[in-house]
């Protein structure tokens, strides 16, 4: 059933369509020019499968998967209105399937030109590595939607670094639903930046089932104009010495919204166990919001969890400390957010990416805007932060262990 | 080139008046020490002259060099070379020292700064102040130790050289080892740059490593007493009484050399 990914990378591309071609290799072709990323596979809302693709599709048939979705516990219809319909109604899978002790690097561009509507399956075998980068761009004319379900299964000592840029334009509306099960002594690193789309609505579930799996989550909101992100992310320890962090920050500009809800979910057979959520914001405009709802559930004494929120308009002394040096107000607001982010930065292995959210994140900050590609340009961003520092070192329970 | 301030009147934001008219004119190369009790406004006189948005500045004028500057925003201010070293520096995580230094270099001078020479510059400052921990690496002022968020103003100073500099007091919290550091490290700079001094503090043991040429007392938002370094020996001897009458209000102004 499951279908290496060379092969399938080979049998899907820019839909057949004149036009969808266009704007995909037109994206593609900016992202490598300003941003030095080079998508490997683009997938679009009009995709066509080619002649020779043809037994991948029905071999990737949602109907002829589901069996498989049960019997790895995976999403189901039931799981969610979103999930049902993204059963329904999506035209592919992509299954990223790396071999027992392989390792892959892998970039996808999601276009969606027409809806988008798609399924990522994701097997990562046991001591495999998987650097995965999905990037989400848009050349809609007309009010659209990004939807898309990722359901990944981390094998035992399997290591995958997941990063997720969300930088569609201000007419399509985005509905996201992961669920990841991470096996004994594996360890997930799952960045998010939330920068793009008119609203964005997202359900993660991040499952330690294995003995001492750890998962690092970092979220990323940067909104400007009206732009909306419901972000809901279910850290669970689901077994002994497993840890979750969840670290979400945002920063929220002129009349943007933000729902931040991150809830730990610590079983009782998670003794030894360690899990934190940890939600910031800063408002940069008087219009801006944003709720930070963290939560957790403890069944086991043995255990490590906290939580903290905190949500500030931007610190009018920190802005005249850094303009009394000479830098501008927008330079100064710059300056803040990059540090604000810095740590969560520092997460980000691929350089090309991290370049390239840094350069979003500095063109949303000066002029707001989101949905094309920026120039890469580090200036001004930093990444000071010790990317191996647990967030547990900064907590004052935990400051002397 | 000069900093004038013609009978300034400050207020917060909620309206409390805070500085009731003070005068003050520093030219280049000039030092001008404040001294004052605590609440007279000495700080809040040097965050209006750096344009701090909290503080409403409701009469008179700052002039620079001629031009009007009492509606320019920060920023603007430190461009024209005027730089104010804070009592509390604001602690800021994820925003690297060097870094940070390097854009307020650029700021300062419109120029792309040489990074091999900003870090001869930060090392050499680093090593003359005394700076054991070091700097490169860590975030502004962030986990830093009170002596080294003063020493790390005074750094920024030497490598962003001002015409004048509002130093609101570099001494508080330093030991008596670290407060000659640290005056000679003002003096220094000031004597290459002939950077305007204006420097707040409550006590004399920093002023025995510098020689301030003019001598401010201010209580109650107005300076009450003008001199020289006589004046300091009077405040020493007599404390800030002696320059009060019984209701509190200011005697006679001092003027000459500290005698009525």
């Amino acid at each position: 059933m499951s279908i290496p990914f060379d092969e399938f990378a080979k049998r899907i591309g820019p839909g057949n369509d004149e036009s969808g071609e266009t704007e995909a290799e037109s994206l593609r072709k900016e992202l490598k020019e300003k941003l030095g990323i080079l998508p490997e596979i683009t997938i679009n809302g009009s995709i066509r499968i080619s002649d020779a693709a043809k037994p991948f599709a029905r071999a990737l048939d949602v109907r002829e998967l589901s069996e498989e979705y049960l019997s790895r516990k995976m999403l189901s219809s039931k799981d969610s209105k979103h999930v049902a319909f993204v059963h329904v109604h999506s035209k592919e899978i992509l299954q990223i399937d790396v071999p027992p002790g392989g390792s892959a690097e892998l970039n996808l561009l999601f276009l969606n030109m027409e809806p988008l509507v798609t399924q990522v399956l994701i097997n990562v075998g046991k001591g495999a590595k998987l650097n995965l980068s999905e990037w989400y761009g848009s050349k809609s004319t007309k009010r659209s939607l990004v939807s898309v379900i990722h359901e990944a299964t981390l094998h035992e000592y399997s290591n995958v670094e997941m990063n997720m840029v969300h930088n569609t334009d201000s007419r399509t509306y985005a509905a996201f639903t992961s669920r990841v099960v991470i096996g004994d002594n594996a360890k997930l690193e799952f960045n998010s930046i939330y920068d793009g789309g008119a609203l964005t609505k997202v359900k993660n579930d991040i499952i330690a089932e294995g003995y001492a799996a750890k998962s690092r989550i970092t979220e990323m909101v940067i909104g400007s104009s009206t732009q909306g992100f419901d972000i809901n992310t279910v850290v669970v320890n689901a077994n002994r010495d497993t840890v979750s962090e969840l670290e979400s920050k945002g920063a929220m500009s002129d009349g943007s919204r933000c729902l931040l809800k991150g809830f730990a979910d610590i079983r009782e057979n998670a003794p030894g166990s360690m899990s934190f959520v940890h939600e910031r914001g800063i408002l940069l405009g008087k219009e801006a919001h944003m709720d930070s709802i963290p939560g957790m559930s403890i069944k086991n004494s043995d255990v490590k969890a906290t939580h903290s929120s905190a949500v500030a308009p931007v610190d009018e002394d920190s802005l005249f400390y850094l303009m009394s040096r000479g830098a501008s107000m927008a330079e100064a607001r710059m300056l803040l957010v990059s540090g604000f982010f810095s740590g969560s930065f520092a997460k980000i292995t691929n350089p090309a990416l991290k370049e390239a959210v840094a350069s979003l994140m500095r063109e949303k900050i000066y002029t707001g805007a989101f949905g094309s590609v920026p120039k890469a340009t580090m200036s001004g961003i930093w990444t000071d932060a010790d990317p191996d520092s647990s967030i547990f070192k900064g907590h004052y329970k935990y400051k002397d262990e | 080139m000069a900093l004038e301030i013609n009978d300034i009147y400050v207020s917060t934001r909620e309206g409390k008046e805070i500085v009731k008219g003070v005068s003050l004119k520093i030219k280049e190369g000039e030092f001008h020490v404040i001294m004052g009790p605590n609440g007279s406004g000495k700080t809040t006189l040097a965050k209006a002259i750096m344009g701090y948005p909290g503080l409403k500045i409701t009469s008179g004028r700052i002039m620079f060099n001629g031009e009007d500057i009492t509606a320019l925003t920060p920023d603007k201010r430190a461009r024209l070379g005027i730089f104010l070293q804070f009592q509390n520096p604001i602690e800021i995580e994820g925003v690297g020292f060097v870094n940070f230094l390097r854009a307020a270099k650029e700021s300062v001078s419109n120029s792309t700064v040489d990074m091999k020479q900003l870090m001869a510059e930060i090392k050499t400052g680093v090593g003359s102040l005394s700076i054991t921990n070091g700097i490169v690496g860590r975030s502004l002022n962030h986990g830093f130790s009170g002596g080294e968020k003063k020493k790390a103003e005074i750094l920024q100073m030497s490598v962003l050289k001002p015409k004048i500099a509002l130093l609101d007091e570099p001494d508080s919290g330093l030991d008596i080892d670290a407060i000659k550091v640290v005056a000679e490290n003002i003096n220094e700079v000031a004597r290459k740059e002939k950077t305007g001094l204006l420097v707040i503090t409550h006590y004399n043991r920093i002023l025995t490593y510098m020689k301030p040429e003019f001598v401010h007392i201010m209580s109650d938002g107005r300076i009450i007493a003008e001199g020289k370094h006589e004046l300091i020996e009077k405040l020493e001897k007599e404390g800030y009484d002696s320059f009060l009458n019984s209701k509190g209000k200011p005697n006679t102004t001092v003027v000459n050399d500290g005698k009525v």
